[in-house]
């Protein structure tokens, strides 16, 4: 009997999940402008990866006696205090700097969003805690933590954004529990668990799906924070190490010589402005869509 | 209004706990041995073994969780170890507020001072090219953080131009002209991303407000337009502004590290960054203490003028 059930239903059992997917998609996509973003981001991704390639210097390159030149034939952005060629550069560090934020992002939506949804959907004492731990986190200054805990685990990237995701978790948290609240309300939460379905599958496949959008939204505006964060890290010191290449590094280095040159300085804080830039028109664009979304 | 203030503060107790915690666990959990850590590497064993005892590491964890927390309730935060030798960790910190307060405050002004007037025009001329103008200043100054700004306002304006002292810090007692010419071009730098967010907020929240009937009823009373904008939208428009501020202040608190650096001024945020260098540990846990409850206190205040512009939330 339960044999023929799932023999009938399994054919037909992928499709809702697949067509709930696309038309998630279909709504976030729905304007030209977010369209456009996200065309201009993979296009930058795809030159972090293969623009090394497509410059005959390496990242670590010296040319001690072509320090700090315009810009040139050779040189399109010119080069900086060690001689290396800027443009180069470029490419390593916007790697570096896409790569900062995807870690910091994950370990944020990691932490938050199971912890949001399971303190939405249950509430109950696990919720007081945990919104407890958020407000703490919220409370300290992301800049000031990762300073403290890079100063006591050492430098480089990973440690850095590890403690800029756990500042960043209490945004997913916050958004993953709302949503999972008043989700939570629906009849069909009701029966999913009259029919037995165990708290991880009703979270994982009638709860989830509803944040996904609002966690989108999120996930743009923390990508533009983290990478601001790696920055700022790399331009105090504390963040990238020679030899990986960081824009804030890059920064750093031009600012060091702005009374000698003081072109080098604008490359890396203009390609920085760009990145966050996208990523904030980007989590706009969705927000707006999620927005309109429901109405439409 | 005190009852809604005991309540507030009472619902932050166990948030200002789990913040001694953190800045407990942080030399806590370092890697080795702290007492190594905090002696430095040229200590001979004997200094270890002395640290060690100095600070309490030969004891049980729970019982250095209860003493640290002791030490904090009785105004003690600990001495600096390497950057100021035997100087209280807060006394380092109470010196280089001011620089920190001005910065930070000096920011807020001119964020409120650009934003404000920017918000309510886009509002008010909602939809035409002003509008859209001014949104799209806000999409872009949104994008520039302290530390991109900062270099290139000081190659721009003080290097090339040397319309400002390029780096360095006075104290207000050395005259307003001369303090504030020192702090215009950081302050300016960290403001750009606090503009796009307060001017954000009171254009959306002006617009909400003035679709209401009572500022029909203003106008139909024949108030004029800088009557029914100034003294009936804008108070309510400011109140999810003035939220947008408080969130401000921990912006700008980041913000004001990076600018230190770039500035060369002796704020919290230069002094958070030579500590860490330093490895002064008790200067660092102070420090991530004194910001968190920094920002506690300010959403304290702000709340608390929740109730101010809204009498209807003193109730709690």
């Amino acid at each position: 009997m339960t044999a023929t059930i799932e023999a009938q239903r399994a054919p037909e059992a992928p499709l809702p999940g697949g067509r709930r997917r696309s038309r998630t998609a279909r709504m976030l996509l729905a304007e030209r402008r977010t369209r456009v973003v996200l065309a201009v981001l993979i296009a930058l991704v795809l030159v972090a990866l293969i623009g090394p390639l497509l410059t005959p210097y390496g990242t670590n390159e010296q040319d001690l006696l072509g320090r700090l030149q315009p810009p040139s034939s050779e040189h399109w952005l010119g080069t900086d205090s060690f001689g290396r060629d800027i443009l180069t550069l470029v490419f390593a560090g916007t790697r570096l700097s896409l790569f900062a934020g995807c870690l910091a992002v994950a370990t944020a939506v990691l932490l938050g969003v199971p912890a949001g949804l399971l303190a939405g959907y249950r509430g109950g004492a696990f919720g007081v805690v945990s919104n407890t731990v958020s407000d703490t986190l919220l409370s300290l200054p992301p800049l000031i933590l990762a300073l403290a805990i890079v100063g006591a685990y050492g430098g480089g990237v990973v440690p850095a954004m590890l403690a800029v995701g756990v500042t960043l978790a209490p945004r997913f948290y916050r958004v993953s529990r709302g949503v999972a609240q008043s989700v939570s309300k629906n009849s069909f939460i009701e029966s999913a668990r009259s029919i037995g379905c165990t708290t991880g599958r009703i979270l994982g496949r009638h709860v989830f799906p509803n944040v996904v959008a609002p966690i989108l939204v999120q996930f743009s505006f923390s990508f533009g924070l983290a990478i601001i964060a790696e920055a700022s890290l790399s331009f105090l010191g504390l963040g990238a190490e020679p030899p990986a290449v960081s824009l804030g590094t890059m920064a750093r280095d031009a600012f060091t010589h702005i009374r000698e040159a003081a072109f080098p300085i604008f490359p890396p804080c203009i390609l920085i402005a760009l990145i966050v830039f996208l990523f904030s028109s980007l989590g706009d664009g969705l927000r707006d869509a999620v927005v309109s979304g429901g109405r439409r | 209004m005190i009852r809604f203030i005991a309540w507030r503060v009472g619902g932050m107790l166990p948030i200002a706990l789990l913040v001694t915690l953190v800045s407990f666990l942080l030399l806590e959990l370092v890697p080795g041995d702290p007492a190594r850590v905090v002696a430095g590497d040229l200590a001979t064993p004997e200094q270890i073994e002395e640290t060690r005892a100095k600070l309490g590491l030969d004891q049980n964890v729970v019982v250095r969780y209860l003493t640290y927390l002791g030490d904090i309730l009785s105004g003690s935060f600990g001495e600096s170890i390497s950057l100021q030798p035997g100087r209280g960790a807060m006394e380092l910190i109470l010196d280089a507020l001011p620089v920190t307060l001005s910065l930070t405050v000096v920011s807020l002004v001119i964020a409120v001072i650009v934003a404000v007037p920017l918000g309510v025009a886009a509002a008010l001329r909602r939809g035409t090219w002003v509008d859209q103008v001014l949104t799209g200043f806000t999409s872009v100054s949104m994008a520039l953080p302290p530390f991109v700004t900062g270099p290139l306002l000081v190659t721009v304006l003080a290097v090339a131009y040397s319309l400002f002292p390029a780096v360095g810090y006075q104290p207000l007692s050395e005259g307003f002209a001369v303090w504030m010419s020192y702090l215009f071009l950081p302050a300016l730098a960290i403001s750009f991303n606090s503009i796009a967010e307060i001017g954000r907020q009171i254009r959306g929240s002006l617009i909400d407000v003035m679709d209401q009937s009572y500022i029909r009823t203003a106008n139909a009373k024949g108030l004029s337009a800088t009557r029914v904008v100034g003294k009936h939208a804008l108070k309510n428009a400011a109140i999810p502004a003035v939220t947008v501020l408080g969130l401000q202040v921990t912006r700008v608190i980041g913000g004001t590290v990076v600018v230190e650096i770039i500035f060369a001024m002796p704020g919290i945020g230069a002094l958070a960054v030579n500590s860490v260098f330093a490895g002064d540990f008790p200067v660092v846990q102070a420090l991530v203490l004194f910001s968190a409850f920094a920002v506690l206190g300010t959403n304290l205040i702000v709340d608390l003028t929740y109730g101010y512009f809204d009498p209807r939330l003193r109730k709690g």
